[in-house]
């Protein structure tokens, strides 16, 4: 064991570096001034705060419609993903590859590329400016994410379960209910959290796409720090990730609740 | 090249123990075998010696040097493991040079060693094949060449052909009996196969439940196992209840010499193929209740006098079942516990 | 049984031939909706951008497929400039986020299985969205932030001006500051997996065989983790080189990245500007296409040697 301490230091720094910011950013939302020099807020207050969350209605508004977009997209990249990856992870066919590409794609391609490419095609069909047209072009970017985690899951868990269940005498829906989702639920959990997540953050998508129609928290955030009102992008930052976090907490929630004590939840 | 001894090793993780009071002795260029169930500690002990784990108490011993606590990079006492472990990523020569490379050995001497011992496991042909482009059988080539031209003090070989097709694995099988006989290596077999352990080596140590039960040859193994735990891993074999009175004992099946103690409550173990069917008239009667057919021996299940049932071993197909026969024990020793 | 009539040979009982059907189908039936979805999203999407890119732009003046704006744009005196400062902060980002990730990975190898709280608490980035993070970045390394406030209590400078501009600064520190935040706890996630197992089944035998530490590490342990290190790199590299929203809001006045002034050519109200626009995104799009085509190659070639291995 060679310089134990320098490798100590290497992993607590890093540590410290990932989670001292986030610590700072509570901090700077319940300061009120903060002069120069001073390391901790001159005055403390709950201004900012009350002020953004409780006081600005658009903040409620920008939230449902973050939160239901978010959960839209999930639940419509979930609906493509699932069937595609099971197909990817476990069949063998004649152009796999290529699906399996073009899937991946959106990875490679810039995403204001796809989303200005879809602009024109998405006024045409009148979703620019709705609610549909935003998680449609958010669906475009969670579905990598979401189907690269099932296609992983499906190969690990193989076709040998359902085969299984159905020469038990199984019909095709108990096969489903009580066979494939318990055994995809860990991959199909993690998938409709990251799904979520990029739903969540994404900002220049539904910029373009809502066309100043659809307010959502990033779209609410950006103006002030454009603006260096760091103090109320701070306060936007938090709820975004509290937020973020209730939803993710929420969602292992209901899975547990409704596998509990699965053992697959630990693989 | 070494002896080696171990001397009253014990290894626990946490609360479980998984050897206690090894103590062993394995002479200089020795073949020799580790019997055991999975999960009795024999693959603990093998990497006890390998240096990769180290004992909770007790002493590793190589050429009456205390190894105990020398690091495995400097011990030379290497595993072939069972799923032969060989990079993927090196091709079959440099697998094989891994170790001397590893070890600084210089370059000339280093390509004539591997040069050699490419010869001796028949893969000069395929040293620049890498290990996935290999079958089963040539894996573990490489895996024994990777080992034996280190020249090891002992080489480890754990379950080393259960991964092969049956055919391959007696070829295998000869194959390093083939090559330990040349190398001379100190070599210890882990299996759990009991033929392949009394195959090949003189001389078996068996470990059940942590604990060794006893080293011995195969013979004596087989025929006269000292603890009930290694009887009951053997298996094959019927127990019956009876008593021990003046070196005798009384049981269903008469009166037997032994050498045990007094016991108002002794196991006597007869193996299977130690009792004997006939139809001609013998001390014991017996009807067949159940028979089946397994090729080389027939196995039968007869019930004798006072509802004891045995089971039999046979080279005879001929007994059907309900049959009315005569059972005779074959003499050899019999075993009380 | 032992005798099949041909029909029966050719199809068993009735409903299995649908069966059989269904069974060369079904991967097809599976895939279609997200095929048909990526065709008319995703597909059509990079159709129009290289249709607008040569001069078919619905509402504008003159619709004729034209290669004149990709003239246009790359006669621009500024395109080099921009596509040097995309391609300079992507790897700049991109190598410092792997080469630490990769040593946080081997650090943490080598200190034993890290409680789960550090293990969650390391990965907190991960889910944090850039926009959030510029904030942080902001809030700590702006003139008057929280380093600078450090720097002056221990007496490195007297003033905030002072303080090295960090934000919107030439080189890109602070857009380079955010994409490491995101990125080094992805990479060292990513790696420290594959390392942990390439570790669990190799250390042994490298120790047994005789090998030390360092060559455990640069035989054995690097060359089979360079396909990991590679994706990561081309997943983090493509994602830093077309992103728009970071250069666009901490990134110096001074120069635009490419992303960034397809996005101010496309906010003219000049519908032909966006003709120019198209042109840098399909430019961008292409370079990306590129290193994703260079790295299949190169993890073609590094399989050959490992993954054409065991298992």
């Amino acid at each position: 064991m060679r310089f134990p301490r320098l490798r100590a230091i290497i992993f607590y720094s890093f540590l410290f570096a990932t989670s001292a910011p986030v610590l700072s950013l509570v901090v700077l939302t319940v300061s009120a001034a903060w002069r120069y020099p001073s390391l901790l807020p001159t005055v403390f207050s709950w201004r900012y705060l009350v002020s953004v969350l409780a006081q600005d209605r658009r903040t409620a508004e920008a939230l449902i419609n973050s939160t239901l977009i978010a959960a839209l997209t999930t639940a419509l990249t979930l609906l493509l993903a699932v069937p595609a990856a099971k197909a990817l992870g476990l069949y063998q066919f004649r152009g796999r590859q290529a699906v399996k590409l073009l899937v991946l794609l959106p990875l490679m391609v810039p995403g204001i590329t796809v989303t200005m490419g879809m602009h024109l095609t998405l006024i045409h069909l009148g979703l620019a400016g709705s609610i549909a047209g935003v998680v449609v072009v958010h669906t475009v970017f969670t579905l990598p994410y979401a189907t690269r985690v099932l296609i992983n899951v499906f190969e690990l868990v193989g076709e040998k379960y359902e085969k299984q269940a159905a020469m038990l005498g199984a019909s095709p829906r108990m096969i489903l209910t009580d066979v494939t989702l318990p055994m995809i639920m860990p991959g199909l959990l993690s998938a409709a959290i990251m799904s979520f997540i990029v739903s969540f953050s994404q900002y220049i998508t539904t910029f373009f796409i809502g066309g100043g129609r659809i307010l959502t928290v990033p779209l609410l955030l950006v103006p002030h720090l454009q603006s260096g009102e760091i103090q109320v992008a701070a306060v936007y930052s938090l709820l975004f990730i509290m937020s973020t976090l209730a939803s993710i907490a929420l969602m292992e929630g209901i899975v547990r609740k409704f596998y509990k004590g699965a053992y697959f939840l630990q693989t | 090249m070494a002896n080696i001894r171990l001397e009253h090793v014990y290894k626990s993780y946490g609360e479980q123990q998984v050897l206690a009071d090894v103590s062993l002795e394995i002479d200089d260029g020795e073949m020799f075998a580790l019997l055991g169930p999975s999960g009795s500690g024999k693959t603990t002990l093998l990497r006890l010696i390998a240096g990769l784990e180290a004992p909770s108490a007790g002493k590793v011993i190589f050429n009456n040097a205390d190894f105990t606590h020398v690091s495995a990079q400097r011990r030379k006492a290497i595993i072939v493991f069972q799923d032969y472990a060989l990079f993927p990523h090196l091709t079959v020569w440099q697998n094989i040079a891994f170790g001397l490379r590893a070890g600084g050995v210089p370059r000339v001497a280093l390509e004539s060693k591997v040069h050699d011992i490419l010869g001796l496991v028949h893969l000069k042909d395929r040293q620049h094949s890498l290990p996935g482009e290999l079958s089963g059988g040539q894996k573990q080539r490489v895996a024994l060449a990777r080992a034996c031209v280190l020249e090891p003090r002992v080489l480890l070989l754990d379950e080393p052909f259960s991964n092969l097709d049956t055919g391959l694995r007696q070829s295998m099988r000869d194959f390093v009996a083939a090559l330990q006989e040349r190398l001379r290596f100190t070599c210890i077999l882990v299996t759990h196969d009991k033929e392949e352990a009394f195959m090949m080596s003189r001389r078996v140590a068996v470990i059940v439940d942590s604990r060794l039960q006893q080293v011995d040859t195969p013979e004596a193994i087989f025929t006269q196992p000292l603890t009930k735990k290694l009887s009951d891993f053997l298996g094959e074999a019927n127990y019956l209840d009876g008593r021990v009175q003046g070196g005798n004992f009384y049981c269903a099946l008469g009166i037997f010499a032994v050498n045990a103690p007094d016991s108002a409550n002794a196991v006597g173990r007869f193996r299977w193929d130690q009792l004997a069917l006939t139809r001609e008239a013998g001390p014991h009667q017996g009807r067949v209740a159940a028979k089946s057919y397994a090729g080389k021996a027939t196995y039968y299940t007869v019930t004798i006098e006072r509802g004891h049932t045995l089971n039999v071993f046979s080279a005879r197909h001929d007994f059907f079942v309900g049959e009315e026969i005569f059972l005779e024990v074959l003499p050899s020793a019999v075993n009380v516990y | 049984m032992q005798e099949k009539s041909p029909l029966l040979k050719s199809c068993g009982k009735n409903t299995s031939c649908a069966g059989r059907l269904y069974a060369t189908w079904r991967p097809y039936i599976l895939v279609a909706p997200l095929v048909t979805f990526m065709g008319l999203t995703f597909v059509l999407a990079l159709g129009s951008a290289v249709l607008q890119s040569l001069g078919f732009v619905p509402g504008a003046a003159a619709n004729v497929l034209t290669l004149r704006f990709y003239r246009e744009v790359l006669l621009e005196s500024d395109f080099l400039t921009s596509l040097s400062y995309t391609i300079y902060i992507a790897l700049v980002a991109t190598l410092l986020s792997n080469l630490l990730g990769v040593m946080v990975a081997f650090v943490m190898l080598s200190m034993g299985q890290r409680p789960k709280w550090q293990r969650l608490l390391y990965q907190v980035p991960i889910v944090i969205p850039h926009l959030v993070v510029i904030v942080l970045v902001f809030h700590l390394f702006s003139q008057t932030g929280v380093a600078s406030r450090l720097a002056y209590w221990l007496g490195c400078i007297t003033h905030p001006n002072q303080f090295p501009l960090l934000v919107f600064d030439r080189l890109g520190i602070g857009i380079v500051l955010v994409y490491l935040y995101k990125q080094v706890p992805f990479a060292t996630m990513i790696v420290a997996g594959t390392l942990e197992n390439i570790s669990a089944r190799f250390k042994e035998v490298a120790y047994n065989l005789g090998a030390g530490r360092l060559q455990l590490c640069t035989q054995i342990l690097l060359p089979l983790l360079m396909p990991t290190i590679l994706s990561v790199f081309l997943i983090t590299f493509a994602f830093t080189f077309g992103a728009f929203e970071v250069p666009f809001l901490i990134g110096t006045p001074a120069w635009n990245t490419l992303p960034v002034k397809a996005f101010f050519y496309y906010m003219r109200p000049d519908l032909t500007y966006r003709a120019s626009s198209m042109v840098i995104n399909v430019l961008i799009t292409v370079i990306s296409l590129g290193f994703a085509i260079a790295y299949g190659h190169i993890l073609a070639l590094i399989q050959r040697q490992t993954e054409g291995g065991e298992r």
